[in-house]
């Protein structure tokens, strides 16, 4: 069972593509890390899957329905936008009574116990509120909904490296609690990887891999032999990125085969030189780019 | 939801039931004394008829501008729309309600307002009139029709513009645009006029017909014995011609050659018993612009905003 099913996804605002041809799915109960560099559509697509956005083309499911048709739709997923949008002039107590008014399903007892854990006066005035403690609150608001799927959207982009950690630690902690299906967004790959485990990079505006982090770990080899063309590759091994020194060329390669030509060195590639690769890549494929015009 | 909405009125809510309950005490302490006053000592009384009216006629701009522009502006500025809108509870709702709690008070405000208002103004409109131009939209349900009207249009041009500042100056401006252009263009179609004749206005106005002074003038012009009309820039020039009549002459001569020659004014009118289905016209009609615009608002929330 898949929470999010995109086909042929695409937003467009005036004549400006966000995100264009996306089709991908989601399991249900996995960790998304959601990497990309700004203005690759990370966004767009969350915003898309919260239902606050409408698509331009393509189709997208969440939790089997239409995002943001109707309350029950609503209430099933839970979502914090960039910079955890508070209100000012509401305190922390109202925002629960905001969440608990609103939502259906909502999580009182758990919504206090978190709130009491993280040391938050209920009387204070959420205008008020360091960085960290607004992006709590505003995860404790999205948590209190019980939500079967929770968008996160650079939830850590505005925190200092202390608070980064902490709030990590808490969706991992959520995660283990609750179980819902989580994807999260950040422009740093660091952010994600100690709790994420499937992965989609983005690049303008287009999806450039999906996977499980274990399965595109071992789906990626990195080859090091004497310098060669690096069109003349077996059919199984997609070229990711082609590197030449005088001597000797360096390609990353996606297969499921194992790697039979003796002439290459094979080695693993970290998951972070793995999502640089994919971020790097234009939408040119690297492929038809003729070996004397790849700098070395 | 209806929490939410109650929460986040608190304020406007406030501020608006303590100017009111100021308003209307001093409304009722007052008007004793008017009554008590005699005709000709009324006015004494004016420097606060003109001073309350202008706030009545200001009341709903203010309405406008100050709860119905930021309604959704601040949401979409602050971006705490992201927040509200992925609640378990749907747009149309949430906009539904919020209008809702907001319009619930501008009829609170303006209608005890405006009825006090009409009340205690009475013993100045049964000496001079109601149904012009300068009283008409301080008196009777006009303006909760305005309020409305300028709520649901604040929150449209809040939706559109999405900045809460330019969003309410905005609204204002174009408040009293269509306000006056409205009583310019609309309202003198807005039920049928009569013709009046009365007395020549060459000195102060309005003199003869005592129905005619009640009465909102649309327009008017100069006819003579024969029922022909007279240009209005050639009456003076008649006048001395038929009379030897010169600058210096009173009124009462230039008065009795006019009765002498025929010469009066036929004017189109709204007479004083029209008030009430002007109003209510008038009413609707704004109610019915600002149910337009409300539509438009639920309208471009679902599908252009995010």
């Amino acid at each position: 069972m898949s929470a999010i099913v995109a086909d042929g996804l695409g937003k467009r605002y005036g004549r400006r593509w966000a995100l264009r041809e996306c089709t991908l799915e989601v399991p249900e109960g996995s960790v998304v890390g959601l990497v990309g560099a700004n203005g690759a559509g990370k966004s767009t697509f969350l915003h898309l899957a919260a239902g606050l956005l409408e698509p331009s083309e393509g189709s997208l499911q969440v939790l089997g329905g239409r995002p943001g048709s109707d309350a029950t739709q609503l209430a099933k997923v839970g979502f914090v936008a960039q910079d955890a949008p508070v209100y000012g002039g509401l305190s922390v107590a109202d925002h629960l009574r905001l969440g608990a008014r609103t939502n259906p399903g909502w999580d009182e007892a758990g919504a206090q116990a978190r709130i009491r854990s993280l040391g938050l006066d209920l009387r204070q005035r959420a205008g008020k509120l360091s960085g960290g403690q607004r992006s709590q609150l505003a995860l404790t608001l999205a948590m209190g909904k019980r939500p079967e799927l929770l968008v996160l959207d650079e939830p850590v982009s505005s925190l200092d490296p202390l608070a980064r950690r902490t709030f990590l630690a808490d969706v991992m902690e959520l995660m283990a609690d609750h179980g819902p299906t989580v994807v999260l967004s950040s422009h740093l790959l660091s952010d994600v990887e100690r709790v994420c485990d499937h992965l989609i990079v983005m690049a303008e505006g287009r999806v450039q891999l999906v996977g499980s982090v274990d399965e595109l770990l071992a789906q990626h080899k990195l080859l090091t032999g004497p310098r060669r063309d690096e069109r003349l590759l077996p059919r199984d091994q997609v070229l990711v990125r082609a590197s030449h020194t005088e001597r000797q060329t360096t390609v990353l390669v996606r297969t499921t085969d194992s790697i039979l030509d003796p002439a290459w060195v094979v080695s693993d590639i970290g998951l972070e030189d793995l999502v640089l690769a994919y971020m790097d890549r234009r939408v040119a494929a690297p492929t038809e780019t003729p070996l004397s015009a790849v700098p070395s | 939801m209806t929490w939410l909405a109650w929460r986040q009125a608190r304020a406007q809510a406030l501020v608006a039931i303590v100017a009111t309950a100021v308003i209307a005490a001093v409304l009722v302490a007052t008007r004793r004394h008017i009554a008590a006053t005699p005709e000709a000592d009324l006015s004494t009384f004016y420097k606060q008829l003109q001073l309350l009216g202008t706030v009545l006629i200001g009341l709903p701009a203010a309405i406008g501008a100050f709860w119905g522009a930021p309604l959704l502006a601040r949401e979409l500025e602050m971006g705490t729309h992201r927040l509200a809108w992925t609640q378990g509870v749907t747009r149309r709702r949430w906009l539904g309600t919020r209008l809702g709690v907001l319009a619930l008070l501008a009829v609170v405000v303006t209608a005890v307002f405006a009825t006090l208002f009409t009340w205690w103004s009475l013993p100045f409109d049964t000496h001079s009139n109601r149904i012009g131009t300068a009283n008409f939209g301080q008196r009777g349900v006009a303006p909760v029709a305005y309020a409305l009207f300028a709520l649901a249009l604040g929150a449209f041009v809040g939706t559109v513009v999405r900045r809460t500042l330019p969003a309410m100056a905005i609204t204002a401006f174009a408040f009293f645009v269509v306000r006056y252009g409205f009583q310019l263009a609309v309202r003198p179609g807005l039920t049928d006029t009569v013709e009046l004749s009365r007395g020549l206005a060459l000195f102060s106005p309005g003199a003869g017909d005592p129905a005619a002074a009640g009465a909102w003038v649309v327009s008017s012009k100069t006819v003579d014995g024969n029922g022909r009309v007279i240009p209005s820039g050639s009456v003076d020039r008649i006048l001395a011609e038929a009379c030897n009549l010169t600058r210096t002459s009173t009124e009462d001569a230039f008065q009795q050659c006019a009765h002498r020659l025929g010469l009066h004014e036929v004017v189109t009118a709204h007479p004083a018993t029209q008030f009430w289905p002007l109003q209510i016209w008038e009413s609707l009609a704004f109610c019915g612009l600002g149910l337009v615009l409300v539509a438009a608002c639920f309208w471009w929330v679902r599908h252009r905003t995010s």
